[in-house]
């Protein structure tokens, strides 16, 4: 009797911890949830884009390594396309989620291009050349935060 | 002073620099400096004098009893209760050990270029090999040392002309700055405390303390390298921290990588100082992950009474080796699911928290036992400071689970 009520109370704790789960996965997304996504994203690209702009300046000033700035832009250029599909894979619920939609996406294309360019500096005057869209893409998704953060 | 005395201390930096800068702790006192400036300096203070208390019995029982403390905790509690804690700090160590393998390797990138994955096998093999064939004296000296280099950031603090009165300030507030909430600065802070007090700490250290063979006679040479050590693996981690804050903070960038980590010293010193800063890490990276290799190896053959130590050959000391070589390859194939060494110890930080108490109430009830210690058992002082920092293990074992998932693990 004592192991058929255990059976019964641990399969109902299941039972409820797989209905949460299931409820938790596939509840419609909310202007909350979509707004939590978008910021994230958006503190995820600036991170990627500052760490970018620092390095990058070191490495003119000859403070930091080649193989060391690769490694950096690697792991922005890894960041912000990490941030990028977690956005994309959002659906906006309503007009004003929309709307952010269309303020943040078009943001991380440019921050993406503007890391393209800084990877692919061959010399130090196009690296200084690389390092002005990657400020502006900065300071538009930081802009992008103080707006909805 | 004589170097032999001063290299007898290189135990307790390389344990403390294990414990205090691995490649999680590296990117989590950046992360919190970058976050919260220096407000959770008071937490580096805190797990200082924690593993300080602990690590002295711990050293204390090895130098007196000749044995190590998983070997007592066994025979002191039984074979269950010692079972239970063998799963627990096991899981952890391993997971640490791969974390660490994952963070020379990123060393290594950040060095060469080359994608970490790519090191990865080389790494893992040279670790194995120098935990079978060279000297334990020889790994702690060179990797403890190296790890010293990691002073550039502590010296680079002074370099970067930081606004020192703001700092001073961020340091004497014990709350979360303005943006932050205290769900994300108290999850941090138990992440912090956790990574001072990690459980395979004590157990490397009076293993240890049995491979240098201590006896009564070391108890100085124990305690000296628990009071040297410790605090200077707590002054290392607090460089990362301070100069995240100083580089990172102001610019409200916060801090997930390796890379990021040691960019402070290249703004201070330039190539070299990073050069440094990134052979620090190496060093020390390698040194928790010989650190946790080892102890995965001592606390399965400790446990189940097996002939261990590197002072014993390798033929003699088979299953113990076994054990390694085994951890490391679990390790390795951890790693090659792609999973991030950074996010891997960051998580194990937080989940070591909860399985604090299973390492150190063992530990206090084995240093209260005169059936074992005689007359070196633990004094009104010892036990007092063991007591309160119990009664914080336990709080942040608590509190572990619930913050991680109001804050989504930090997020």
């Amino acid at each position: 009797m004592g192991a058929r009520r255990w059976a019964t109370g641990v399969a109902i704790v299941l039972a409820l911890v797989w209905g949460g789960a299931g409820y938790l996965v596939t509840r419609p997304t909310t202007f909350h949830d979509y707004r939590v996504t978008a910021v994230d994203a958006a503190r995820s690209a600036y991170n990627a884009l500052a760490t970018a702009r620092i390095a990058g300046t070191a490495r003119l000033d000859r403070r930091v390594t080649e193989p060391y700035l690769e490694s950096v832009l690697a792991d922005s250029r890894e960041a912000l396309a990490g941030a990028a599909k977690r956005f994309a894979g959002e659906s906006p619920p309503d007009a004003r989620t929309a709307a952010m939609r269309d303020e943040l996406g078009p943001m991380l294309v440019r921050a993406s291009a503007a890391l393209d360019g800084l990877e692919n500096a061959g010399d130090d005057a196009a690296l200084r050349a690389a390092l002005g869209p990657v400020a502006e893409a900065a300071d538009e998704v930081d802009g992008f935060l103080e707006a909805h953060a | 002073m004589n170097p032999k005395r001063l290299l007898a201390v290189t135990l307790g930096i390389l344990t403390a620099i294990g414990g205090f800068v691995d490649i999680g702790d590296i990117v989590a006192t950046s992360e919190s400096g970058a976050r919260f400036g220096l407000a959770h300096t008071w937490v580096l203070l805190v797990g200082v004098v924690g593993i300080c208390v602990y690590a002295e019995m711990a050293g204390r029982v090895a130098a007196v009893s000749t044995r190590p403390v998983f070997d007592l905790v066994r025979e002191r509690l039984g074979p269950r209760v010692a079972l239970v804690n063998l799963a627990g700090s096991y899981l952890i160590t391993l997971a640490t050990l791969a974390a660490e393998i994952g963070g020379v390797a990123l060393a290594l990138q950040l060095l060469s270029g080359t994608h970490y994955l790519l090191w990865m096998p080389a790494v893992a093999f040279t670790l194995w090999l120098a935990l079978w064939r060279v000297r334990f004296e020889t790994l702690e000296r060179v990797f403890g040392l190296g790890g010293l280099t990691l002073v550039v950031l502590v010296v680079g603090v002074f370099w970067l002309s930081p606004d020192m009165p703001a700092l001073r300030e961020q340091a004497l507030t014990f709350a979360p700055p303005a943006g932050e909430n205290w769900p994300t600065y108290s999850f941090m802070a138990i992440a912090l405390f956790a990574s001072a007090v990690t459980p395979y700490e004590v157990f490397f250290f009076s293993s240890g303390g049995v491979e240098e063979r201590w006896t009564r006679k070391d108890l100085l040479v124990a305690r000296v390298n628990v009071f040297v050590g410790f605090p200077l693996g707590g002054l290392l981690a607090f460089g990362f921290m301070a100069t995240s804050a100083i580089v990172f903070h102001p610019v409200d960038v916060e801090v997930d990588t390796l890379g990021q980590a040691v960019l402070p010293a290249g703004l201070a010193f330039g190539q070299v100082g990073l050069g440094l800063a990134i052979l620090g890490v190496f060093a020390a990276t390698f040194g928790a992950a010989m650190e946790t290799g080892l102890s995965a190896g001592y606390t399965v053959a400790q446990y189940f009474g097996w002939s261990w130590g590197k002072y014993l050959r390798p033929r003699r000391a088979a299953r113990f080796h076994t054990v390694v070589l085994v951890s490391i390859l679990l390790a390795v194939a951890a790693l090659l699911t792609t999973i991030d060494p950074v996010q891997l110890t960051e998580y194990m930080l937080v989940f070591s928290a909860v399985v604090l108490p299973l390492t150190y109430v063992p530990i206090l009830i084995v240093a209260n036992d005169r059936g074992y210690l005689g007359d070196k058992v633990n004094g009104r002082l010892a036990n007092t400071l063991g007591v309160i920092y119990l009664v914080v293990v336990v709080a942040a074992a608590v509190a572990a689970l619930p913050l991680i998932v109001m804050t989504g693990m930090g997020g």
